[in-house]
């Protein structure tokens, strides 16, 4: 052949070549993740989803803890990464940390739904435990969207629903939850649906679940599980427990007995978070016979509950790291010879504070409290008196469960993503502004304030709340059956 | 009588005439830069197919046949100039230098080399004397300040780290602003960020720039985004950076060999604390040691390049080892058929220290205060103690990596007339990096994260990551020339796959001692894979009219795998048009050369692509492990209608030079307009679902780049060389489909977002209010702060010889945008703040964010370099070249912030996402490093 002719082939060979790319395939890519295709053709995809919102649930408790603690008068944000806003009760719509808790609360209600819904029509082998236990997790998302928000939407994108309404939610999907084989999510629901009716103020159906939820488990607890070794670990337990150079989450003095509720359990546990106990049905019992003016039964019931306090495990641990503070070493009561006082107008008490740079110390895990029966008997002289103690023991009881905040009658706002991106809500829409009771937006850059005297050993914290929750027990924002 | 004797003359002479035809030449080609010989020129004799190339002392010799008469001398960047032979058995030519550089020619990537003159637009370019005029150690380095419209910074003085390259604007909110690389026309792993699993060892993060091979490299070329880059296909909306490597000159072989030596110091300028230099830094030997070969005849041609690096960098506890080697060679198969091959591996080892955003990394925890309190009020005793448990601390950590890379390229050309031609090349990259870290239960007790006698707290996490990508191409380049036009076209195709595997092992519980995982309690593993192809098909024509006038166009259609299921091939048009007013009989009759020398007029328009992440077009179940099982949860929402984002620009300029070119403008306007800009902004929180990258974006940048070259002076002993650019860049996101902004780095108080209205990556923080007395008033929140991208940036370089004498000063700078002193906020932490005031000490650091904004302007002096070339009479016959040289880099540094501005802590991105940058935060800069170096050629 020719070169002439070899010319003319070789560009002709070069083109048809490329055909030849198919031999290589380059175009064959494959996902090597899952796509919701595959995962619904799968044999049994319903406990992996489930698996997936109790994980979830993880994410929404990460979310909501840490924040509404520091928001709370429980722990002051000392110079953290954690968010800075809530400290000082300022609740806006751009901060991140609000949406984050939005979004998780969302995404915990979305994917109940498509359990519900998409899973549930594949997966022939779902069963009803397997039902109610979506209908118990989005129960949970309407109520503490219900306890925090003023309004929410509970579909993407749509309108948002005002408070009593995703409450009302939460009480349906806890009913449709209830009765389920299994006696732990049967129990939680039935406490959840109290919980939400004592928001609301429905007192009698508070009480008639509370009481119910103990009968069906007089140590009910319901624990949201963290994975240690794989994510999500308990960002509480980060925070209050675990330290870098400046994560220093403060406990207010008065409740340092109690700090932290969450430590270090090894390489492969984490602490988990109680969503759900008993405690609570014992508080809104008491709190309704102190609204029937039933205050020897309340004292009664309280002191049930103190006997169930003292009966819920404490553990011992090395807590050595923490300095009270570390930007300024010794700024904040840290040895057990010091006296707090939850006012000035209260007298000073002893034992509340640990001193922790010696041997282990001693943390209750579940529950504490600091009130005795005594304390109680002394405390039965009016309902001010009462409904103060009841609030001092749902502090101690729920410190670092998230629950302080509401409590204190504060709720959070629609964050700025969601009105920007949701045609349905303006930025004008009520549910973007924060609800701060009158009396806690007063002392609102106090809430965390004490006077520490070091050579005397004293400590006077600024603002009693509780004192101040039961002085306005009237106010709609608190104290739901007064 | 007389007429006999003339008819004798005349016959003799025709017969010595014959004679000579037969004749053997040979001769020397110099020009006045190289009196000693210029090698590889191309000597022809007219008409015919006979031809030589001068060795490398310049000297040739052929024979020239019955029936010719002339010699052709011809070499790229030189006047071709031709040679009557008549009797002369020896010719000696000295060439001069074409002052019309716009012929300078470039190789635009696709097809072959083109004129300079027929381009409308600009490419940089460096060539081999300009590279390795500095010490080299890795690429980014090389570019830095030899790009007159490029902007490198580098990220870190730890080895082997990112940095921010980019010209122009930033056009993408989804990608970052690094170029697509090529070496030999073969793409290679340019990934610049942290990868999508990384170890997390603070700020500084691997960069597969850093460790590209730079040996053996003849020229590299930087083709600026947009419009000029059409042809590159889907991916090159950020530029392409060209790299082409020496393939060796016909002659006989010169053996080269470097070695450098030198002491690198951690450089003191931006320090809060220079106890902080006393602590950490220590002055660490550097050594280079180079070998090169290259050699060849007529036919085979090859070049070779060894190097040994290492450094001990300038502090504890971080070092590296860089073993390199390239070779290239280039054969005639016949003669029409040439084939060209260049391989190159590197092998490097990296040890590194904590960081920037890591409780770790002990430079941050002295220069924050966080951990060690204010060093100014410490006793020298109480120093000592610290500097003892720092450096022990530092002694026991354990960060490593290692990166082999492998990378070659083959091309086929074919000339198959004078007029056709054609190119076949492919070839690969893989790139493998393996990072390491022990964390031991005794490191953790001595940092004080463990309690003493802790046993099961020792971890090791290791990362992985495997790349490969493969090119193939194959173009057509035509020319034909029909009276007064001429015509360039140039068509082909192009495919790559690039495959990145990644995996992560974090390991718990380890027993002490331990490197292996195997030895651990617990182990949990992630990986990522992604894989994309890309294929495209290109035809680009240019055409010219009494070469003077030139019209380009262009289009490029691209189908990937990363576009939706929706979405077919993709349309990249381009086209343009350059003039060279001076080449105009006119211009010249009326303005000589020695006034103005050239102009040159070219606008062009061109759009390219970034394409999506791969696999963000579909909807998927995310598998999680939770308490030992799978978990699912909703993954990447999906959309089938998922495309590249385009990027179109606008680019106007001309270049003019005066008096022979001695003073030379390149002025250049640009707008590029991103549209269906890639951005992953959130949905509402009530839809449940994670970001997801959607085609709702637009973002502009509009900008001037100006460059000035000043031959100041030019005689045969002493020459100077000034460089200076100046470049404007004006950067907007123009809409963001009404999607809420978006974080693409820093911190959620004082972050990088992506907003309608204001620039990518602007500054958000919380801005305070102050009354006349400084305290504070109320809150702006979320207020827009400052912008990592400053609107300003250039280089200098200054180049001066005299006699044998070389000195190579290049310096950069930037203006007009800010940087976060992050470093500060932390001292805040610690009552120890400079920048807020001692009545805003007690408010909330959230509320004070835009006080640590600060200006990132910066005038830096990167390299002076002072060389010696021993005469030819000092080195004998044995040694072709002796050169001594003593370089400094990062001498002088002006800048006004508390932190370097260069470097950035944190808001580099990661995989598949924007960085800025501007985050200064616990982050070493590069090091003051002095070299000695010698090179000798044999």
């Amino acid at each position: 052949m020719n070169s002439k002719l070899y010319k003319y082939l070789v560009p002709v060979m070069l083109v048809t070549s490329f055909s030849g790319c198919e031999l290589v395939d380059p175009t064959e890519v494959t996902n090597p993740n899952l796509t919701e295709e595959a995962i619904l053709a799968t044999s049994n995809p319903m406990s992996p989803w489930i698996r997936g919102i109790r994980r979830q649930l993880a994410l929404v408790s990460n979310e909501h803890v840490v924040l509404t603690e520091i928001g709370s008068d429980n722990y002051e944000n000392a110079q953290t990464f954690y968010n800075q806003n809530l400290d000082g009760l300022t609740i806006r719509p751009v901060d991140s940390d609000i949406n984050d808790f939005q979004y998780s609360l969302g995404r915990l209600r979305e994917m109940a739904d498509y359990g519900l819904n998409t899973i549930n029509e594949v997966d022939e082998s779902t069963t009803p435990e397997q039902i109610a236990e979506l209908h118990f997790l989005k129960a949970y998302s309407f109520l503490l969207s219900g306890e925090y928000f003023s309004f929410l939407p509970v579909d993407p994108g749509g309108e948002p629903v005002e408070w009593p309404a995703l409450l009302d939610s939460a009480i349906e999907n806890f009913t449709l939850a209830e009765g389920s084989s299994d006696a732990l999510i049967d129990a939680a629901a039935t406490l959840g649906k109290a919980r939400a009716n004592y928001k609301l103020g429905n007192q009698a159906e508070a009480v008639q679940a509370a009481e119910a939820a103990i009968v069906k488990d007089p140590d009910l607890i319901y624990y949201v599980e963290f994975d240690q070794t794989q994510t999500p670990v308990n960002t509480a337990q980060t925070a209050m427990y675990d330290r870098g150079n400046f994560d220093d989450l403060q406990v207010l003095p008065r409740l340092d007995f109690l700090d932290p509720k969450y430590y270090n359990r090894g390489p492969s546990e984490a602490s988990p978070v109680a969503l759900f106990k008993i405690e609570e049905a014992h508080l809104i019992i008491s709190e309704a016979q102190v609204a029937d003016s039933d205050l020897v039964g309340a004292g009664n019931t309280l002191k049930a509950l103190v006997e169930l306090v003292e009966s819920r495990e404490t553990s011992s641990f090395d807590n050595d790291q923490q300095d009270r503070t570390e930007r300024e070493p010794g700024s904040r009561p840290d040895s057990t010879d010091i006296a707090v006082a939850a006012s000035p107008e209260d007298p000073l008490v002893e034992g509340l504070v640990l001193y922790r740079k010696g041997e282990n110390i001693n943390v209750p895990t579940i529950s504490g409290t600091s009130v005795d029966k005594e304390r109680i008997d002394a405390s039965l002289g009016s309902i001010e008196e009462a409904l103060e103690l009841i609030y001092l023991m749902r502090q101690e009881i729920f410190i670092g469960e998230g629950r302080r905040l509401s409590d204190m009658g504060v709720r959070l706002v629609i964050s700025e993503v969601e009105y920007l991106a949701n045609e349905n809500i303006d930025e004008d829409h009520p549910g973007t502004k924060p609800v701060i009771p009158p009396f806690i937006d007063a002392i609102k850059d106090e809430l965390d304030a004490f006077d520490y005297d070091q050579n005397a050993k004293t400590c006077i914290i600024t603002h009693n709340i509780n004192k101040i929750l039961s002085q306005n027990s009237s106010s709609d924002l608190v104290l739901p059956f007064h | 009588m007389k007429r006999a004797l003339l008819s004798l003359a005349l016959t003799m002479l025709a017969v010595l005439s014959l004679m000579a035809q037969s004749r053997t030449v040979t001769g020397r080609v110099t020009s006045d830069d190289e009196p000693e010989g210029v090698p590889g020129v191309n000597v022809s004799v007219k008409g015919t197919m006979v031809g030589a190339i001068t060795d490398i002392d310049g000297a040739y010799s052929l024979t020239v046949p019955e029936g010719s008469n002339v010699l052709v001398f011809s070499f790229v960047g030189f006047l071709t100039q031709e040679v009557t032979v008549n009797n002369q058995s020896q010719i000696n030519v000295v060439l001069e230098e074409d002052v019309r550089l716009l012929q300078e020619i470039v190789i635009t990537g696709q097809g072959e080399g083109i004129e300079k003159r027929r381009l409308p637009i600009t490419v940089d370019r460096m060539d081999e004397e300009d590279i390795y005029k500095v010490p080299v150690v890795q690429l980014d380095q090389i570019l830095r300040s030899n790009m007159p419209s490029a902007q490198i910074r580098l990220g870190s003085g730890q080895p082997g780290t990112t940095s921010l390259i980019r010209s122009r604007g930033p056009i993408s909110a989804a990608v970052g602003t690094t170029p697509v690389i090529y070496v030999d026309g073969v793409r290679v792993d340019n990934l610049n960020s942290a990868a999508e699993l990384s170890l997390e060892t603070g700020g500084a993060q691997s960069s597969a720039i850093a460790d590209i091979p730079v040996e053996n490299i003849e020229s590299i070329e930087y083709v600026k985004g947009g419009a000029a880059t059409t042809l590159y296909g889907a991916d090159a909306a950020n530029g392409v950076i060209q790299i082409f490597t020496k393939k060796g000159k016909s002659g006989q072989s010169r053996v080269n060999f470097e070695t450098q030596l030198g002491s690198q110091v951690g450089t003191r300028d931006y320090l809060f604390y220079q106890e902080t230099g006393d602590i950490i830094f220590r002055p660490g030997l550097q050594q280079s040691y180079r070998l090169g070969v290259d050699g060849g005849n007529d036919n085979v041609t090859y070049s070779f390049s060894g190097n040994l690096y290492g450094d001990d960098s300038y502090r504890y506890g971080v070092e590296q080892i860089r073993r390199n080697f390239r070779g290239g060679v280039t054969a005639k198969v016949n003669d029409w058929i040439t084939y060209s091959a260049s391989a190159g591996f590197s092998s490097n080892e990296f040890t590194r220290d904590y960081n920037a955003n890591s409780s770790f990394g002990e430079f941050g925890n002295l220069e924050t205060v966080a951990r060690w309190g204010d060093l100014t009020t410490k006793t020298p005793s109480e120093l000592d103690s610290i500097s003892t448990r720092i450096r022990r601390t530092i002694g026991l950590t354990n960060v490593t990596e290692r990166v082999r890379r492998f990378q070659n390229s083959h091309q086929f050309s074919f000339k198959f007339s004078d007029k056709v031609s054609s190119r076949a090349i492919f070839g690969i990259d893989s790139r493998s990096n393996k990072q390491r870290d022990i964390t031991t239960n005794e490191q953790l007790i001595q940092r004080g994260f463990a309690p003493a006698g802790a046993t099961d707290r020792g971890t090791i996490d290791v990362f992985e990551r495997n790349f490969f990508t493969l090119t193939g191409q194959l173009d057509f380049t035509w020319k034909e020339e029909i009276n007064s036009f001429s015509f360039l076209t140039i068509a082909g195709g192009q495919f790559f796959r690039n495959q990145d595997e990644q995996i992560q092992i974090n390991a718990t519980d380890v027993t002490e001692g331990s490197i292996s995982i195997n030895n651990a309690g617990e182990k949990s593993v992630e990986d990522f894979l992604s894989a994309v192809t890309n294929y495209g098909f290109f035809v680009k024509e240019n055409i010219g009219f009494r070469d003077k006038v030139f019209l380009e166009g262009g289009i490029r259609l691209d189908g990937n795998t990363a576009f939706g299921s929706d979405i077919g091939l993709q349309v990249f048009p381009t086209f343009g048009a350059a003039y060279n007013l001076s080449d105009e009989e006119f211009f010249r009759d009326a303005l000589p050369t020695n006034t103005i020398s050239r102009v040159k007029f070219r606008a062009n328009y061109g759009v390219a692509g970034n394409f999506p992440r791969p696999f963000a077009n579909d909807r998927l179940i995310t598998t999680n492990t939770f308490l030992g099982v799978p978990s699912y949860t909703f993954g990447n929402p999906g959309d089938p209608t998922l495309k590249p984002e385009r990027t179109a620009t606008t680019e106007v300029g001309g270049d003019i030079g005066f008096i022979e070119d001695r003073i030379r403008f390149q002025v250049t306007w640009y707008q590029s307009l991103t549209k269906d800009a890639l951005f992953s902004a959130p949905f509402a929180p009530s839809f449940g679902l994670g970001n997801q990258l959607r085609n709702i974006g637009e973002i502009e940048n509009i900008g001037w780049e100006l460059g000035a070259n000043f031959v100041v002076v030019e005689s045969n002993d002493w020459n100077l060389d000034v460089s200076l650019s100046y470049n404007t860049v004006k950067n907007v996101v123009l809409s963001s489909g009404g999607a809420p902004e978006f974080n693409v780095g820093g911190f959620t108080f004082l972050g990088s977002f992506v907003k309608e209205g204001e620039t990518l990556g602007y500054f958000r923080g919380n801005r305070p209010d102050l009354d006349s007395e400084g305290n504070l008033e109320s809150v702006t929140p979320n207020a827009s702060i400052g912008s990592p991208i400053a609107p300003t940036f250039g280089s200098m370089t200054v180049n001066t010889t005299y006699k044998r004498f070389n000195l190579f000063v290049t310096g950069d700078y930037q203006t007009g945008g800010q940087t976060i002193a992050v470093d500060d906020v932390l001292r805040f932490f610690a009552g120890a703040s400079t920048v807020i005031p001692e009545n805003l000490q007690s408010e909330s650091f959230v509320d004070l964010a835009a006080l640590w904004v600060q200006s990132s302007d910066y005038l830096k002096i990167r390299n002076i370099a002072l060389s010696y070339d021993f005469p030819p009479a000092f080195l004998g016959n044995s040694m072709k070249r002796l050169s001594l040289g003593f370089n400094i880099s990062n001498p002088i540094n002006f800048f006004k912030a508390d932190v370097d501005p260069e470097v950035s802590g944190a808001g580099f991105g990661t995989q598949n996402s924007f960085g800025g940058g501007g985050f200064g935060y616990g982050t070493e800069s590069m090091p003051r490093t002095y070299l000695g170096t010698v090179r000798i050629s044999f």
